[in-house]
């Protein structure tokens, strides 16, 4: 049963901070979030409870009379923690309430107590997450500490006792008032400027109007830097004439200027996409309004311009004329981020110092092309970033997580490979890499390989440098590698970009997505090589690909192909590689789901027409067949590592058959209003991929003068 | 450490207009199954297996299996012409042709700068490479139309996929032919795991003699 002491507390504080206190009217100047901007974590935190910002930068409460007042929120934030906090402590004590005991819990009930503390980590004290850290391994303590650290107790000698011994956050300045421990939140108030009588919140009203709703919209590409706009409380009818770019909400410091009339308008209408990442703490609806970018808008004036010689052939007896580029450069709509603008964003940025480092070595040294895009989406959408091989999926570097209802997206960077050698009778075996987080198993029904260097609990037997940097060696031969962060700085631009592109809906091509990612990547890597002279920060793999990309940009272009469209990656359909192909299939998807929705078989039919040759000489590839093709061939290879043996293959292959979905993924999936709709949005999505690749070109002829 | 590449133990002998392996004394048993197994994988891809085709640009003609799956893209140095074949058996690296066509004016895909002699591009092409184990054959020519192609075969190690796990350090290998025209020339190279290579020959070499510059 959770013990009674942090109940109690959390259920005092907002009783302390309610209306006895208040003792002065309200006289004081609201409070302005231009004037004194708030951390990510009080913004999402008054999104959560329904808070506005209005156009001059006061807040009002849902249902208030009048904005907050500026002594007023402290306390309001406060408020706004203790409740959360309340919460999360209710949610568990009815959790182990219901259970037979906490020594007894199931499955679900532990994952649902793991759920709710690791959501709400940022809010508990420390003797709470004393007490629920064994819930968590190692792994997963440092990153929720690392993303919601304590604050450090000021070296006072009072607070010097038994209790604060392990109560010292890694980082010297916690994001906003965070939750605390009794003595370490007495501290905290002793040093901050407090007010000295408190103001009781309002009472929301059911019956007074609705106040305008917080809607920041996007700037035009003129804006120099990260802008918000808040749309005026009537909205105008007419858009604006110039192409806009995607938000930049930078929460630490919200700069507004006037919304373009009909600003609003466009911002609801202007939502596609496929990736829809909600950062904590606001609701979905709240981000659709704040950061969803929006398609781009046809310039004013298109010049006419001839159609490149080489992407338009599909095929032998496929003809597709090119198509018109209507549409303003995708880079060109996002919005500069200056070194200085990010360096303040990185100050309270809600990720560890390690992660820091590395976002700062973006910052410094990706291509302008990309630095724009990757540090936006950072800015804008709050990814959760961390260096977690529990987590690390299927990922040898980095793997990204989608968003999921309330949480924002996530890239979890691998701290390095587990590395492990086949050995034969005579001759060296082929060198294997894994990955160390359970999920590459489970996904194909097999368990955790028996390596040690795949259990973190295991002891290496030596450790040394190695090509893979610091490398522990283990008695089973296998061993596990650390990769540097600069290589891990190139991996996060990647994966970064490649949620932008996911973001703005231009995607659809995962050859572009990937080369255009792939290709920053390797420039940020000269970048870093240039000024430490060398390429040995490199792991083997990645510095074999920089080096082909800056000896022969063709061969790193068709290795890339290659790999993607083999049926383990199962990304690229070969049928559909190239973006005239891929155009003709979706529009032959879409006249047969338009024509006869609903009917499988004519979208069937359609993907085989589209093969050069004009004929059908194998099944259609579906979304779902070439996923579960992807599992089949990966347990294959596990077996032939010599990491699975034939009884697991054989359930591995039976669990995968079970669990394939043709019908959860790809064009056919969905109603068929929804199917089409899907359908119209990759075509959109196809044209800004062959955008994208003209972008590229010219970003890589620039880099080779 | 990727292991260096394991010497081949049958290299390709490019003769003037040929492509084939060199005759060594085998065992009676092992010829008759080599021979049963390349008249299994002729009748498989019959002559009517290959269409004609030909990039919108129209700069050449070839013939290509009719189960292959081309497009084109622009590039820095100047267009290039993928044509995707078939999947290796573990399913790590898909077979295919790659065509480059560099503009002698503009740049060349090897060597990064200004444009490179298609010379210099060999050589680039042909570098050794400890850390992947890479290297190559000696050039030979080959006859393709009115022209001459340098063509010369690479292997190299790598972990394929790169990015997903399990990654498994593989021998990839190329045919590389280099066509010029002009001071503009075409770098055609056909990839693939080197399990598989063996059975790509045919391709390659069929690929190579249908090869029609537009205008030369």
């Amino acid at each position: 049963m959770l013990p009674l002491r942090p109940l109690l507390l959390a259920a005092l504080i907002p009783l302390t901070s309610g209306p006895s206190l208040a003792a002065e009217p309200a006289a004081d100047k609201p409070y302005d979030v231009n004037a004194k901007p708030l951390s990510n974590r009080e913004f999402g935190l008054l999104f959560r409870s329904s808070y506005t910002i209005r156009q001059d930068g006061t807040v009002w409460a849902p249902g208030a009379g009048q904005p907050v007042l500026e002594r007023e929120m402290p306390y309001v934030v406060e408020k706004l923690i203790s409740g959360q906090r309340l919460k999360a402590l209710l949610t568990l004590n009815l959790i182990l309430s219901r259970s037979q005991g906490e020594k007894k819990l199931t499955a679900d009930e532990r994952e649902s107590i793991r759920r709710v503390v690791r959501a709400d980590w940022a809010y508990l004290s420390y003797e709470t997450r004393k007490d629920f850290k064994d819930y968590f391994n190692r792994d997963e303590l440092d990153a929720m500490d690392a993303d919601s650290p304590l604050p450090r107790a000021p070296l006072a000698p009072r607070l010097l006792h038994e209790d604060d011994d392990g109560a010292e956050a890694p980082e010297p300045s916690a994001p906003g008032p965070q939750a605390q421990g009794p003595k370490v939140q007495a501290s905290e108030r002793s040093r901050e400027p407090m007010p000295e009588e408190r103001v009781p919140m309002t009472t929301p009203d059911p019956n007074a109007p609705e106040p305008p709703v917080l809607d920041l919209t996007v700037p035009g590409p003129s804006a120099p830097g990260p802008r918000v706009q808040v749309a005026a409380a009537e909205p105008s009818p007419a858009p604006p004439s110039v192409p806009v770019a995607p938000p930049l909400m930078t929460p630490l410091g919200i700069q507004r200027q006037a919304a373009p009339p009909g600003a609003a308008g466009k911002a609801t209408a202007a939502s596609e996409g496929p990736l829809s990442g909600v950062p904590a703490g606001m609701t979905a609806e709240e981000f659709e309004r704040l950061a969803r970018p929006k398609p781009p808008q046809p310039p004013p004036a298109p010049e006419p311009k001839a159609p490149p010689p080489g992407p338009s052939a599909p095929g032998p007896q496929v003809q597709v004329a090119a198509h018109p580029q209507t549409e303003p450069s995708p880079t060109a709509l996002v919005a500069e981020v200056t070194a200085e603008e990010f360096s303040k964003f990185l100050v309270d940025a809600p990720c560890s110092r390690q992660v820091r480092d590395i976002l700062k070595m973006v910052s410094d040294h990706a291509p302008r092309f990309a630095k724009d895009r990757s540090l936006s989406l950072v800015m804008t959408l709050l990814p959760r970033i961390a260096v977690d091989s529990v987590r690390s999926g299927r990922g040898i570097r980095a793997w990204t997580e989608s968003p999921r209802a309330g949480q924002p997206a996530s890239v979890i960077l691998s701290p390095g490979p587990v590395i492990f050698e086949r050995k034969k009778l005579f001759f060296k075996g082929a060198e294997v890499l894994l990955s160390q987080s359970p999920d590459a198993y489970h996904r194909l029904g097999l368990p955790v390989p028996g390596l040690k260097a795949v259990n973190r609990e295991s002891v290496p037997s030596r450790t040394d440098i190695s090509e893979w940097g610091s490398t522990l060696r283990f008695d089973d031969g296998s061993s596990r590698g650390s990769f540097t962060p600069e290589a891990q700085a190139g991996t996060l631009l990647a994966a970064l970009l490649e949620l932008d592109m996911a973001r703005r809906g231009q995607d659809a091509s995962p050859y572009a997505s990937a080369l255009f990612a792939r290709t920053a990547q390797m420039m940020l890597y000269a970048s870093v090589a240039k000024s430490l002279k060398t390429d040995e920060f490199l792991d083997p793999e990645t510095r074999a690909s920089y080096r082909q990309w800056t000896r022969s940009p063709s061969e790193f272009r068709d290795h890339i192909l290659h790999t993607l469209s083999a049926g383990q990656a199962g990304l690229v359909d070969p049928r559909r590689a190239g973006p005239a192909q891929a155009e003709l299939f979706g529009k032959t998807m879409l006249s047969s789901c338009r024509g006869k929705a609903g009917q499988e078989v004519q979208a069937s039919a359609a993907a085989d027409a589209v093969q050069p040759g004009g004929r059908a000489s194998r099944p259609p590839l579906g979304w779902a067949s070439a996923a579960a093709d992807s599992k089949r061939l990966q347990a294959r290879a596990l077996k032939s590592a010599g990491l699975v043996d034939a009884r697991q293959l054989d359930e591995s292959l039976a669990y995968i058959e079970k669990t394939a979905d043709p019908l959860t993924a790809g064009p056919g999936a969905g109603a068929p209003a929804d199917r089409c709709r899907r359908l119209e949005g990759e075509l959109q999505s196809l044209r800004r991929s062959a955008l994208l690749m003209d972008e590229l070109v010219k970003a890589e002829r620039a880099f080779r003068p | 450490m990727i292991p260096p590449r394991p010497l081949s133990p049958t290299p390709f002998l490019m003769a003037q207009g040929t492509l084939g392996l060199r005759p060594r004394p085998r065992r009676g048993a092992v010829l008759l199954a080599a021979l049963l197994v390349a008249c299994e994988a002729r009748l498989a891809r019959g002559q009517d297996d290959f269409g004609k085709y030909s990039p919108s640009s129209g700069r050449f003609t070839c013939e290509l299996p009719l189960d292959w799956h081309a497009f084109e893209e622009e590039e820095p140095a100047g267009f290039a012409v993928h044509v995707l074949g078939p999947d290796d058996p573990a399913g790590s690296y898909r077979a295919g042709i790659d065509v480059h066509f560099v503009d002698g004016g503009r740049g060349a895909p090897a060597g990064g700068g200004s444009s490179v002699p298609a010379k210099q591009a060999i050589e680039t092409l042909r570098r050794s490479d400890k850390l992947t184990g890479r290297q190559s054959t000696p050039v030979k020519r080959f006859a393709v139309g009115k022209g001459l192609a340098r063509t010369f075969e690479v292997w190299e190690t790598r972990f394929v996929p790169a990015e997903l796990a399990p990654s498994v350090s593989q021998v990839i290998h190329h045919f590389v032919a280099v066509i010029e025209s002009g001071d503009d020339y075409y770098v055609i190279r056909l990839s693939s795991s080197e399990e598989v290579y063996v059975d790509l020959r045919d391709v390659f070499v069929r690929f190579l003699k249908s090869f029609r510059i537009k205008g030369a």
